[in-house]
């Protein structure tokens, strides 16, 4: 018996010796398509900064980079591309980013594009590679899109169910045009996180967000990119602001 | 005068040169004065950096982009040049993130091939694939550019990157690569793959063909496309080589490569056996020195031709020894049995491996490959074996010099199938008492069609010294002593084996034959020609030493008078009593 505890003791010695915070800095890119008569869809500015707040609540970290893009007007002083591209040069290894897509996706010839009205077409073969080059290993992609317009992900196929922590791609089929049910249930979720998050790693986010958007009953195709190492959130439910 | 002049000009160039580097780091100097007093302004850094791109000083550069990229966002065309530079030197990690950058600032077909290059050269293969089957090119265009880069990156000796392209071409599309990478074809034309040759030298000839230009065309590391290119006919590039390579003792091996202007590679292995294994005489043995001085002293008297023993074409006499106790003895048995003058083998078929030659690779090779090609019905094989063995039911193990294990038994067993006019087997070495080997050998020799006599080697070769039997003072000169009377061991035959004896020749046997001939034609015409009794009798004692052949031929031929020899023989007397 007084082994026992001597082990315990042991174990629980060791586990606190090593068990350390690590720091955790986060980093968001929203992107939502552009108002364009024919769809129905408008989720821009007041609206789009309320769910960015959301976010940063679940989060409850101040991001070290954040760009939301919805204004395409060609009178920008930076085009979209060097908006992302300033976006990425901010992101290393360390980081763990979150990437919203949003909107109804068209098509031009064979490519496929989100409806917007910038220059810089921002095609999905774009998007997807922006995913991948991010060189953060945690990562998730939130691609939101509403049922008639939706973007073909097929080349995911191999790559379904989550298990490993690492680069998550999540894509979430609305069933109204205007894609707002599954942006208001997006925006519950990120509501619990904030509530109940603790400690918890890019992994478990991406899990409980799966989770949670089948309680929602969204319809929700979730993929393992990229596999990393998993780091730690020190999210401990204090704002860091 | 002129001398002044070419001095003159000569210090001119010299100075010119001199300055022309002054310039140089002068310049350098002056840009980095301005880049401080413009408070480190993008044009002044790219000023610096432009300077070196125009010298070549791609290192350099790079430096210096990185620290103008510290506290500036670069334009499309720079950060271009960055990613590029980067992409030359071959570095990985910082060309992928800035090739990336360049993607996400203006993206296009190029940046995305490299950056799956990049990806396929970190081991991310199936990264590689997605980037390239999510561009919505044409697959035919994606690929054709991707093998222009191939090629771009293989001629410029990017290693890495051309040889992670190539696997992305494979992955990518496995038809158009089977269709593009064609291997060059080698056609070796002589000597057969597995030649053998006595010789030191062999002519490698071989011919090469391909339907794209070949770059390189090795054989072991000699470029040979260097000095001569491939001619091109309607629809391939062709040509013959010749090679005149230097062999060594035992197994050549000869790696002929070719590679591709897009490194596609071809290669085809040669073998050439250089199997003389002739005597070396730095190898010494006391028997052996005894018994080529006894030989010498009889050369010394009589014509070579006259002392010639009989030889046996057929006969083919292999020794190995792998640094035995028997191997100086060894060495006199292979000396006895191919000399000219007391061997019945022919030089050309003595073959001798011990010392240095008696490794794994020689014995495998020239006990299981060669010997068995040259035996056939006609003959008679005298193979004789020493060193330290390691016996069992299912293989007879022979250490080489180097203690690898060669086994024996096939080659044996092989042996007796096909030497069919009989073979002797000399066997010799530590733990040959093997009642193991003793008993299959028995059984192996019952069963032989062929005629087989096996001698098993006590501690000694000889009983005596094979020195012996040679010798001009013994009584009664014979012809020749078969070989097992003289070896001392314990003999096994079959009764096929009756009178393939391998004979031992005592070259005292023609000197006295010819010896006795002449002394009786000489005594025949003293006596026709009535010299005096006194010179008679003193030339006859003079003559009945075995060493007059040259005084008796030179007197019966008439070459020399009868006073020449009688003063020959009066010199000899001389010296006899001076002595």
């Amino acid at each position: 018996m007084k082994k026992t505890y001597i082990t315990c003791l042991i174990a629980i010695f060791t586990c606190l010796l090593f068990a350390k915070d690590i720091n955790y800095s986060f980093n968001y890119l929203i992107i939502s398509a552009d108002k364009v008569k024919k769809y129905d869809y408008d989720f821009t500015g007041k609206n789009l900064n309320t769910f960015s707040e959301k976010i940063l609540n679940a989060f409850k970290i101040k991001p070290t980079s954040s760009l939301i893009i919805d204004d395409y007007s060609t009178d920008k002083t930076l085009s979209v591309y060097n908006r992302i591209n300033s976006f990425y040069q901010q992101i290393d290894k360390e980081n763990y980013s979150l990437i919203l897509v949003m909107g109804p996706w068209g098509k031009s010839n064979k490519d496929q594009l989100l409806i917007t009205n910038s220059e810089d077409k921002l095609h999905y073969e774009y998007l997807m590679n922006l995913y991948e080059f991010l060189p953060a290993q945690n990562a998730l992609m939130i691609v939101l899109y509403p049922s008639k317009n939706k973007p073909d992900f097929s080349e995911f196929m191999n790559k379904e169910g989550i298990n490993h922590a690492g680069k998550h791609l999540i894509f979430i089929e609305a069933d109204n045009e205007d894609a707002m049910d599954a942006i208001k249930s997006c925006q519950r979720i990120f509501e619990k996180i904030a509530k109940n998050g603790t400690n918890q790693s890019a992994f478990t986010i991406t899990q409980y967000f799966i989770n949670q958007a089948s309680n929602e009953k969204m319809k929700i195709k979730a993929y393992q990119l990229s596999k990393a190492n998993d780091y730690e959130l020190s999210n401990t439910g204090v704002n860091n602001e | 005068m002129r001398k002044l002049i070419i001095v003159m000009v000569l210090m001119a160039v010299i100075t010119g040169i001199t300055a022309q580097v002054n310039v140089s780091s002068s310049y350098v100097d002056s840009l980095e004065t301005e880049m401080r007093n413009s408070n480190f302004s993008y044009k002044s850094q790219m000023n610096l950096i432009n300077f070196y791109l125009s010298k070549g000083y791609k290192e350099a550069a790079l430096l210096n982009f990185s620290f103008l990229k510290r506290d500036n966002s670069l334009s499309h065309e720079d950060l271009k040049t960055m990613s590029q530079l980067e992409y030359d030197l071959e570095l990985i990690e910082k060309s992928s993130a800035d090739l990336s950058a360049l993607y996400l600032l203006k993206p296009d077909l190029d940046t995305i091939l490299r950056l799956s290059v990049l990806y396929s050269a970190t081991g991310d293969k199936e990264k590689a694939l997605r980037l390239l089957n999510r561009n919505q090119s044409d697959k035919h265009d994606k690929y054709e550019q991707l093998r222009n880069l191939y090629v771009e990156l293989y001629n410029n000796n990017k290693t890495i990157l051309a040889t992670a392209c190539r696997e992305i071409l494979w992955t990518y599309d496995y038809a158009m690569s089977s269709k593009y990478f064609v291997k060059p074809v080698i056609t070796i034309i002589s000597p057969e793959k597995n030649a053998e040759t006595n010789s030191g030298k062999s002519s490698i000839v071989f011919q090469v063909k391909h339907e794209h230009p070949v770059k390189n065309v090795y054989i072991n590391n000699t470029d040979l496309a260097q000095s001569e290119s491939l001619t091109k006919t309607d629809k391939e590039y062709k040509k013959d080589f010749s090679y005149l390579a230097d062999l060594s003792e035992g197994t050549n091996q000869f790696i002929i490569k070719v590679v591709d202007i897009n490194g596609e590679t071809q290669t085809d292995t040669l073998q050439i056996n250089q199997f003389s294994f002739t005597r070396n005489l730095a190898w010494k043995s006391a028997e052996s020195d005894t018994l080529f001085n006894q030989l010498k002293r009889i050369r010394n008297y009589y014509p070579e031709k006259m002392l010639i023993s009989q030889k046996d074409k057929n006969q083919i006499l292999c020794i190995v020894d792998t640094n035995s106790k028997l191997n100086e003895q060894m060495l006199t048995l292979f000396d006895l049995i191919s000399d000219p003058l007391t061997g019945s083998v022919e030089t050309a078929n003595a073959k001798l491996i011990c010392q240095n030659r008696a490794v794994s690779g020689n014995l495998n090779t020239y006990l299981g490959q060669s010997l068995l090609k040259q035996v056939n019905f006609n003959t008679r094989l005298i193979l004789g074996i020493s060193g330290r063995w390691h016996i069992n039911r299912e293989n007879w193990m022979l250490e080489d010099i180097h203690k690898n294990q060669v086994n024996i038994k096939p080659y044996i067993e092989n042996l007796f199938k096909y030497a069919s006019s009989g073979i002797t087997l000399i066997i010799g070495g530590q733990d040959i008492i093997s009642p193991v080997m003793k008993s299959q050998l028995e059984q192996m020799i019952q069963q032989s069609v062929n005629p087989v006599q096996i001698i098993f080697l006590n501690n000694q070769v000889w009983k005596n010294s094979p020195n012996q039997f040679i010798n001009a003072n013994i009584d009664q000169v014979v012809l020749s002593y078969p070989l097992h009377d003289i070896l001392n061991g314990e003999i096994i035959q079959n009764n096929k084996f009756t009178n393939q004896s391998t004979l031992i020749y005592n070259p005292y046997y023609p000197v006295k034959k010819s010896h006795n001939e002449l002394y009786s034609r000489t005594e025949q015409k003293l006596i026709s020609t009535k010299v005096s009794d006194s010179d008679k009798n003193k030339i006859l004692n003079f003559c009945s030493d075995w060493r007059r052949y040259n005084e008796m031929s030179n007197y019966l031929k008439n070459s020399w008078t009868l006073n020449d020899l009688l003063v020959r023989v009066n010199d000899f007397e001389q010296r006899q009593v001076e002595e």
